[in-house]
């Protein structure tokens, strides 16, 4: 925190206003002093997280970013319950949780909508597991599929869609559960850019629209700042909290946005953060000669 | 430019595929047409006239076969006793009997009953056989039997006149002595075949169809009845490994308790050959059908349990959590997200499997009370007939082929998502009837101005965007 590029983020007073608002909102998840310790093939233990420390807000939508290794995943599995943690506890709504549940609604990377069930059934599946099937479910379901805008392809299956149609089936299919909070772990990771950019402004448009959670985990800086309200950066070894950016670019976002100086900075900061000047200090590559002409043509 | 034929890992064209399949099925069957119509290849000769047992020779029956370079040397045999026979004849010094030579009479026999000469008569109704000959003899001598219509060479059609100098004093057949004077032998006959061990086509062709078309002697079963009778044994151990195997492969792919438990000793069990069981099994079940579905059972359950157990296991995992996040407990994630997800490997699993009960339903039909296909295959084979054996073997192949083509068109139907590229062979032509309905129907809604029943694959770009 005494880093001198802290203070340096101006903040627009509208800005400042709404993060005084968001905090004033009860806490949805509160992760305390989270840690994860795993044990090599050869009997050493690694620890892969340590004393992960963090609050989310009602509604709010934060981002995890870290460089590669620092347990983004590893950290939303936790939280998802498909992976327990070795210490610390995470509160929803101020109860403990673990194990996987319906409250917290997660899209993974790859795409995990069940081949077998048309997109209305994969949308109805989380209300089925947890007991409420029947022809109201059916209904819900048509209208979250509206909602990711995929009207018309309720009966199609997941293998007649595209790669983002099938990521927002994925979102539909978490939100019809109506989870506390909606964990995402790079969902548009094996997208292409273009479809990417689209799906990020699908998913703040059904953001807006929905009273959800979301916890984002991106490798992508620019998707991190542009979804964000606040952006979580991970250290590693081990994985911890090296700060929680307040991002002070205005919403509605649009992507113009990008070329903007208050997100190039936020950008910058957070690439300070990410890689510490100094740490990248490249080693020259040796030389191999492959020509007689060699050094000259350069 | 030409595209080449060969190229590594680059697909041919369709027209290109569909030639090659059909060649890959042409090509064995025009080397089974050469190698057994070349007369270069026919190295043996099957006899279709004998004599008795003459000095040290071996006694040959008609359909015995001979190799060629001995054939020769028969014929020559005969040739110089015959020679022995008109020079004791000359001499004054033959000495012969009536029933010697009813015996050389019947050396016509077998042409006689392929020539049809002899229906009605019983083979051990020698009398009946010995005046029909007798007549036919008479004929063939006279030329109003044309000698080569009947089969005979033109040499043995001079023996024949020959001999009938001295049969005639016997006309009428049985009111007189018979001929007491040696008689010469015919010399022996056969046609060019191919080994024993190799059948031509049309041989095997021609027996299937009597095999298939002509009711068994001695009350055997029909082939129809053993063909039912293989498909019983194969399809009822199958599916009473898949009863059992089914189930417990899907345990052991989902939970590390079964897995651990059970893989283990069945993975050391299949080790065991199942035909080892045989006898085993036939004291437990008895000589009938029972150790016959045990021993298929035996030979495919372990297989399918470790198969099911590791292809459950080879289940994209994100699946299991995205449900598991879904709010779905271990009840239903079971049987919403493992079975149905395993569903299409499992189909594929258990097609290979049931390729292997056929493998041993032939060990099978051999226990106890020898049952089915197996029967006839070992029967006929132990009397190396094997034109008759080779429909039946290429019989089972046909059908588990076709059973296997089938299932997997049918897996294109049951789960399409699983299936991308392209079908088949026999997919397309299976597929192709509905096909045509299908574009039929499209067409005539499509004129009535509605969109078509077919499900249109959505395009990013249109109305994803």
């Amino acid at each position: 925190m005494s880093d001198p590029t802290v203070d340096a983020l101006p903040m627009p007073a509208e800005v400042r206003d709404r993060f005084d608002r968001i905090y004033k909102r009860p806490v949805v998840f509160d992760v305390q002093n989270l840690s994860r310790t795993f044990v090599s093939p050869q009997g050493k233990p690694i620890q892969a997280l340590g004393g992960i420390d963090f609050k989310v807000h009602r509604r709010e939508f934060i981002t995890v970013i870290g460089p590669s290794g620092c347990g983004k995943s590893t950290l939303i599995r936790i939280i998802a319950g498909l992976e327990s943690a070795s210490g610390g506890q995470m509160l929803l709504d101020g109860n403990p949780v673990s194990g996987p549940g319906a409250d917290r609604g997660m899209v993974f990377q790859g795409y995990t909508l069940f081949p077998w069930l048309s997109v209305k059934r994969n949308v109805m599946f989380g209300l089925e597991s947890t007991g409420r099937g029947g022809p109201k479910a059916e209904r819900e379901a048509l209208q979250w599929i509206d909602m990711v805008g995929l009207d018309g392809f309720a009966d199609h299956y997941p293998h007649q869609l595209s790669g983002g149609m099938k990521q927002r089936v994925a979102i539909a299919r978490a939100l019809a559960n109506k989870p506390r909070i909606l964990l995402m772990d790079e969902p548009f990771g094996a997208l292409d850019a273009q479809t990417r950019a689209e799906m990020q402004d699908y998913l703040l448009q059904i953001w807006r629209n929905v009273d959800v959670t979301v916890l984002f985990i991106t490798h992508d800086l620019d998707e991190a700042i542009y979804l964000a309200d606040r952006v979580l950066v991970l250290g590693r070894n081990p994985g911890h909290v090296k700060e929680i950016v307040e991002v002070p670019v205005p919403r509605p976002r649009t992507p113009e946005q990008m070329f903007e100086p208050l997100f190039t900075q936020t950008k910058q900061r957070i690439e300070h953060l990410i890689h510490p000047p100094g740490e990248m200090e490249k080693k020259p590559l040796p030389v191999i000669r492959m020509t007689a002409v060699g050094d000259e043509v350069f | 430019m030409r595209e080449p034929w060969f190229r590594i890992r680059t697909p041919l064209s369709a027209g290109r595929r569909t030639l090659l399949m059909v060649a890959s099925f042409v090509l064995p069957v025009l080397l089974w047409c050469v190698v057994t119509y070349t007369p270069a290849f026919q190295t043996e000769i099957r006899l279709t006239l004998v004599t008795e047992k003459i000095g040290d020779g071996a006694a040959f029956a008609p359909g015995d076969r001979v190799a060629k370079s001995y054939f020769g040397t028969l014929r020559d045999n005969v040739r110089e006793v015959n020679a022995g026979v008109l020079a004791e004849r000359a001499a004054g010094t033959a000495s012969g009997s009536s029933r010697a030579n009813k015996k050389k009479l019947r050396q016509l026999t077998p042409l006689a009953r392929t020539g049809g000469h002899l229906d009605g008569i019983d083979d051990g109704n020698f009398k009946a056989i010995d005046a029909a000959l007798f007549g036919l003899y008479g004929r063939l001598a006279s030329g109003e039997l044309d000698p080569r219509a009947f089969g005979l060479s033109d040499e043995n059609a001079a023996l024949v006149r020959a001999n009938w100098e001295l049969l005639k004093e016997a006309v009428p057949y049985g009111e007189k002595d018979f001929v007491k004077k040696p008689l010469q032998y015919l010399i022996p006959q056969g046609k060019s075949a191919s080994p024993v061990f190799l059948p031509p086509p049309g041989e095997c062709l021609a027996a299937a169809w009597k095999d298939f078309t002509t009711e068994p002697p001695n009350g055997q079963p029909w082939m129809h009845q053993r063909l039912l009778s293989s498909l019983k044994v194969v399809f009822g151990a199958f599916l009473l490994a898949c009863l059992v195997g089914v189930p417990i492969g899907l345990l052991c792919g989902t939970s590390d308790f079964f897995a651990k438990l059970i893989e283990p000793f069945v993975d050391f069990f299949r080790y065991m050959p199942a035909p080892t069981f045989g006898l085993l099994l036939q004291a437990m079940f008895g000589v009938a059908g029972a150790p016959k579905l045990a021993l298929v059972f035996i030979g495919t359950f372990p297989h399918l349990v470790l198969m099911l157990g590791n292809t459950t296991r080879g289940l994209d995992r994100s699946l299991v959590e995205a449900a598991q996040t879904l709010g779905a407990k271990p009840g239903r994630l079971f049987k919403s997200v493992i079975v149905p997800g395993v569903l299409p490997r499992m189909y594929g699993d258990l097609r290979v499997l049931l390729g292997w009960a056929w493998t041993w339903l032939v060990i099978a039909e051999l226990i106890g009370e020898k049952t089915g296909l197996t029967a006839f295959i070992d029967t006929q084979g132990g009397k190396y007939n094997f034109d008759r054996v080779f429909p039946v073997i290429i019989m089972i192949g046909i059908i588990g082929f076709t059973t296997d083509q089938l299932l997997q068109s049918l897996a294109r139907v049951l789960f399409p998502w699983e299936f991308a590229g392209g079908r088949g062979w026999i997919g397309r032509m299976v597929s192709a009837p509905s096909r045509l309905l299908g574009r039929g129907l499209a067409w005539t809604v499509d004129r009535a101005g509605r969109p078509g029943p077919r499900d249109r694959v959505a395009t990013p770009g249109g109305t994803d965007v």
